[in-house]
């Protein structure tokens, strides 16, 4: 911060030189004077206004801000510095609200003969003169002030210990001579002395020498500095010091004296002048509080301090958990908390706005997989659809679900959500959350199939349809898995996808229709596996036989007593009618037996294939017998 | 100080910063355990010189107390240091930074014995054995050592390689860590902060779309010096304006919550998070008349309401900003509900507050209390301290709670404070191992005389005449009833 005003100041400097280099170099009829100074108003102007005086000693070549040299490495501002040297000036003081004729007249002065300027009383009283008031210099003197006293002070450069002693003086004379009748203020006298331009230095220089006397001291001070003489004149130039304290320390000086004198400290505030800033922060801080803390049920009493460090080294029982809190508490997470703010913000007040941002919310939550708050904010956009002026808000809000990459995310954490909550979500997110739901199936591990097979039941629809699409482009591979998907998923809206997919081109693509069909378990899905048995396919019909024989679907046998006959169109080779002849057999089909018999009595079978059907209708045949007879048997004993 | 388990003096990360704070570590020495293990190494050194000063060498009761010594070294090396120094600092002993008020009584030969030679700060490292021991205990009683060059010749020359010996403590250096340069670069964070929340303030009152950036590097900024120079960036918490109080409060709230997150062990994305939070919590005031806001005397229930829809209307303005996540619109909801959810707005689930939500409540409330409104007087920052601590359990976090208060010390730094010489001061900085004696710089003198020069007093110095802390606090009073306008000025 000091550095920065240096190079404030710097420049403040910087341009005064170049101002004065301008008046001194180019003829009156330049602008280039004129314009240069202008630039010196400005830059003080701006540097005045936030930082107050800016005050510097001037040294042979340089000048020194605060200690710090500045200006030697610069040959104009060192240019300006020996100038002012010659002219005997020791400091340099530049107030707040400088005006550009009076810096012209300054400057002018400046660049003119120091010796001409020497015989006509010195730079200081040459400037004084000419009406500069914002500009002072204070010359360097041999000669003995004529004064005494305070008034015989510099105040802008004695130490300050030694204008402490002359303020206690000052207001013993003042306090004396008050009560005589007509009061003397040498503080005012000297300040009073001053050029407009150190007054405040010099006033606040007084008001810091009052703060290193003890505080009694300071009291006694303005208390004689109050008491006004026989024309009812106070004491104006310690009110002058005092109005340069800080407003907190005036304050407690004013209280301190209220309480010696009895006085109302109001009373005393009012009778100082103080710029208006100031005189409000000082009432500010003597006025009563409205809220006193009794009111504010804080206790009056001191604080047991001791009793505080006990209980704050002791360790609790929570404390330890603030590990686990912290990792809780990542923002990352707090979605479906952020999204049931949004539905608290929207519920006291149902604005498109609100629904807009229970929209936005939803997403995050979504992608957090927050299902039971993704749910939450569903229900309200439910039931906040009774208000016409919402629809279009509440449309694009659960538009805003179907988003392919936030339901990946959020089915990332199926397993730990309620299925009702899923399925609540899939169903909003519709055909995105049906293909979401289907990729996730895809990629997932059992444990995450389970949850998502779970929440399937509810949307069947939507997952039918995205699987019917999606088996239109799978690799074998992938195929198997959504007819098993469709399997599961056990509507019997699958039957028609699993039935085209019979006719998918690798076997084992149909093999797994065939057994999801199965799997369905209704009579329509059950038709599709009679119908493979006619299958061109061997490995399809083969496939149908075995499960038709593994389920005893006795719903088949029409169909199987057709190939077996050799009437189906389709499979005619002899080893399969055996094998459901085989499979009649094994099935016990009374039906069946005409056919069987039939085949069984051919006395004349050609080639080996007739005979092993002819064989295997005889074993069918007899195999039903010995069943029959087991039967009765068993019916005869019970 | 190298300790596996805590940082060094100087706090770089929020994990450091964690360590020295959270109850059990506070200080390496907090808890009662550490804290015996610190003394036991002092009273083995103390034992051993004098054993050694008293009795030959082959003595039983020499060698007994070296291996005592070892014994209490390697207890420490168990805490996880792997080196530990003792340092004597003003005739006062320190483990580490911990002050050692009784011992610095008890062992003053030990003190003296040691200073005669030069060492104010002995080093001893985890693989200190029976060998150093002798060495070092030959060192404290040689009658030819007489400074630190011949210490430290005396140690080479004997081969003792797990003991380092300074003239120096480091406690001292303490004082200046704070440089101007940081101190000056924390400030400026401060007023662009301010000026950043003006900014925001006007586009909300205008009803604009606010830019969230520049909160952002407002953040970021402060979180940086705060990483850098903790102590300078607390400091700036001291900074109270009456007229820009909203921006002022919300700064310093943002400071103080990422001060706490940090010694919480917040990772620095929450930390970001939590900070835009706590510089956006209170937004909704905007929205509410300041003739309520500043009203002087009772509130009507009318005005209450009102007061109470800023939780809901800040989160309302903040649900739609493209934030980086929506932290600050939990926050702003939820910092009035309390720890026990009896606060406002109604919570109908029944779900917690955020962690978040419960560190910004504590902070807003202990800067609140502490600074002057036109309706109330400014709470000493001790009484406001134990009214958050009564309040445990109800409208704050009990664990968040006492985390602020072994923060910010009993008296924190600003607090302004009255010894008992009468003598008036600025609480400089809170030390970790003693919450009651902070280091002060003396403002004011007995009579009330603004000191030229003021200077920082450690006050958990012990007074070699009564063996007890030469100075303490009286009273924790108001900055401006001291007469003190900007505290911040001397921190």
């Amino acid at each position: 911060m000091i550095e920065q005003t240096q190079a404030h100041a710097e420049e403040v400097l910087r341009t005064l030189a170049a101002a004065e280099a301008a008046v001194r170099l180019y003829p009156p009829t330049s602008q280039l004077p004129l314009q240069a100074v202008q630039r010196f108003v400005d830059s003080a102007a701006s540097v005045t206004s936030v930082s107050g005086h800016i005050r510097c000693l001037v040294e042979p070549k340089a000048f020194k801000f605060t200690d710090v040299l500045i200006g030697e490495n610069s040959a104009l501002v060192s240019s300006l510095a020996a100038t002012l040297y010659a002219h005997q000036v020791g400091q340099l003081i530049i107030a707040p609200d400088i005006k550009l004729d009076e810096a012209m007249t300054f400057v002018r002065c400046v660049a003119a003969d120091p010796r001409a300027t020497r015989e006509e009383g010195g730079l200081r009283s040459v400037i004084v003169g000419a009406g500069v008031t914002h500009i002072a210099v204070i010359e360097l003197t041999l000669r003995a002030s004529k004064e005494e006293g305070i008034a015989g002070m510099d105040l802008t450069s004695a130490p300050l210990e030694a204008i402490g002693p002359e303020i206690v003086r000052a207001a013993a004379k003042w306090a004396r001579s008050a009560a005589a009748g007509d009061g003397v203020d040498d503080v005012g006298r000297a300040i009073g002395g001053l050029e407009t331009a150190t007054r405040d230095l010099a006033a606040s220089r007084v008001a810091e020498a009052l703060m290193r006397l003890d505080e009694a001291t300071r009291v006694a001070v303005l208390t004689a500095a109050f008491r006004g003489d026989s024309a009812g004149k106070q004491m104006g130039g310690v009110f002058d010091v005092v109005a340069h304290m800080n407003p907190a320390t005036l304050a407690r000086l004013l209280t301190l004296v209220a309480a010696r004198d009895d006085a109302k400290v109001s009373g005393l505030l009012s009778q100082l002048r103080l710029p208006p800033e100031a005189a409000r922060a000082i009432a500010l801080l003597l006025r009563p509080s409205a809220e006193t803390d009794p009111l504010r049920e804080i206790a009056t009493e001191e604080p047991d301090v001791d009793a505080i460090v006990e209980a704050v080294e002791a360790e609790d029982e929570a404390d330890g958990d603030m590990e686990g809190r912290l990792a809780g508490a990542a923002p990352r997470m707090a979605a479906s908390r952020a999204l049931r703010t949004t539905l608290a913000l929207a519920r006291v007040c149902p604005t498109g706005d609100g629904v807009a941002a229970v929209g936005e919310a939803m997403l995050g939550a979504l992608r957090c997989g927050s299902f039971d708050a993704v749910h939450d904010g569903l229900t309200f956009l439910e039931g906040a659809a009774t208000d016409p002026s919402l629809t279009q808000a509440i449309g694009r809000a659960r538009a805003g679900l179907a988003d392919l990459s936030a339901l990946s995310e959020a089915l990332r954490c199926v397993r730990s959500a309620a299925t009702a909550d899923v399925s609540a979500v899939l169903t909003a997110a519709g055909a995105a959350g049906a293909e979401a739901a289907m990729n996730a199936w895809i990629d997932a591990e059992q444990d995450d199939r389970t949850a998502l097979e779970r929440a399937f039941s509810m949307v069947p629809e939507g997952i039918i349809t995205a699987t019917d699409r999606r088996l239109r482009t799978s690799d074998p591979f992938e195929a198997v898995q959504l007819t098993e998907l469709l399997a599961i998923v056990g509507d019997r809206r699958a039957v028609p996808t699993l039935r085209r997919t019979l006719d998918n081109a690798f076997p084992e693509v149909r093999l797994a229709a065939l057994t999801a069909l199965s799997r369905l378990g209704r009579q329509e899905a059950w038709l599709s596996v009679y119908e493979a048995l006619r299958s061109g396919d061997a490995a399809t019909a083969h496939h149908a036989l075995a499960i038709i024989r593994a389920a005893d679907a006795r719903g088949a046998i029409p169909v199987m007593l057709e190939i077996a006959d050799g009437r189906a169109s389709g499979n005619r080779n002899r080893e399969f009618r055996r094998e459901i002849v085989d499979c009649l057999g094994a099935m016990s089909a009374d039906e069946a037996q005409p056919l069987l018999r039939r085949l069984a009595g051919k006395r004349f079978a050609f080639g080996k294939t007739a005979k092993d059907l002819r064989d295997a209708a005889r074993t069918a045949l007899a195999s039903m017998d010995r069943a029959r007879d087991g039967v009765t048997e068993r019916g005869s004993d019970s | 100080m190298t300790d596996t388990g805590i940082g060094a003096d100087r706090l770089e990360t929020p994990a450091e910063m964690a360590a020295v704070a959270a109850p059990a570590s506070r200080s390496p020495f907090a808890s009662r355990k550490r804290l015996a293990r610190a003394k036991e190494l002092v009273r083995a050194l103390a034992v051993a010189q004098t054993s050694a000063a008293l009795y030959p060498a082959s003595h039983p009761s020499v060698g007994q107390s070296f291996d005592e010594l070892v014994a209490a070294v390697a207890a420490l090396a168990e805490m996880g240091f792997e080196e530990v120094t003792i340092n004597i600092y003003k005739q006062t002993l320190f483990v580490e930074d911990h002050v050692l008020t009784e011992e610095s009584q008890t062992y003053t030969k030990l003190i003296e014995e040691t200073l005669a030679r030069g060492i104010s700060a002995l080093t001893i490292s985890q693989d200190f054995g029976r060998s150093d021991a002798a060495g070092l205990i030959g060192l404290l009683t040689a009658d030819d050592v007489h400074d630190i060059d011949a210490a430290q010749h005396y140690l080479d020359s004997h081969q003792i390689r797990a003991v380092d010996v300074s003239e120096t403590s480091g406690l001292a250096e303490d004082e200046g860590r704070t440089s101007a340069e940081s101190k000056a670069r924390a400030r400026k964070a401060y007023d662009v902060g301010v000026g950043a929340m003006r900014d925001v303030e006007t586009q909300v009152k205008l009803g604009r779309v606010f830019e969230v950036q520049p909160l952002q590097s407002v953040v970021n900024s402060l979180l940086e010096s705060l990483f850098t120079d903790p102590a300078a960036v607390l400091g700036l918490t001291a900074i109270k304006s009456h007229d820009d109080y909203t921006l002022n409060h919300s700064i310093n709230v943002c400071i103080l919550s990422l001060a706490l997150g940090s010694t919480l062990g917040l990772d620095e994305e929450s930390l970001r998070s939590l900070g835009l939070s706590a510089l956006l919590y209170d937004l909704g005031k905007v929205r509410i008349p300041e003739d309520i806001l500043n009203k002087e005397g009772p509130l009507t229930s009318d005005e209450w309401h009102i007061i109470k829809s800023h939780a809901t209307e800040g989160a309302d303005l903040l649900k739609r900003i493209q934030l980086v996540d929506q932290m600050p619109m939990i926050v702003a909801y939820e910092h009035h509900q309390r720890h026990d959810l009896q606060g406002y707005p109604e919570n109908a689930s029944s779900q917690e507050q955020h962690l978040f939500s419960k560190l910004v409540a504590v902070c807003d409330a202990y800067d609140a209390m502490t600074t002057s409104r036109p309706f109330r007087r400014e709470i000493r920052p001790d009484k406001a301290l134990a009214v958050l601590m009564q309040g445990r359990g109800k409208a704050y976090d009990p664990s968040i709670t006492k985390s602020l208060v072994a923060m910010l010390g009993i008296y924190p730094m600003g607090a302004v404070v009255k010894l008992d010489d009468q003598s008036t001061g600025v609480v400089f900085r809170v030390n970790r191992d003693d919450l009651l004696h902070p280091r002060v710089k003396i403002l004011i003198d007995a009579e009330g005389r603004w000191i030229d020069d003021p200077t920082v007093t450690d006050l958990r110095l012990v007074d070699p005449g009564s063996g007890v802390t030469a100075r303490g606090i009286v009273e924790c009073v108001p900055a401006t009833d001291a007469g003190i306008d900007d505290v911040w000025e001397y921190l």
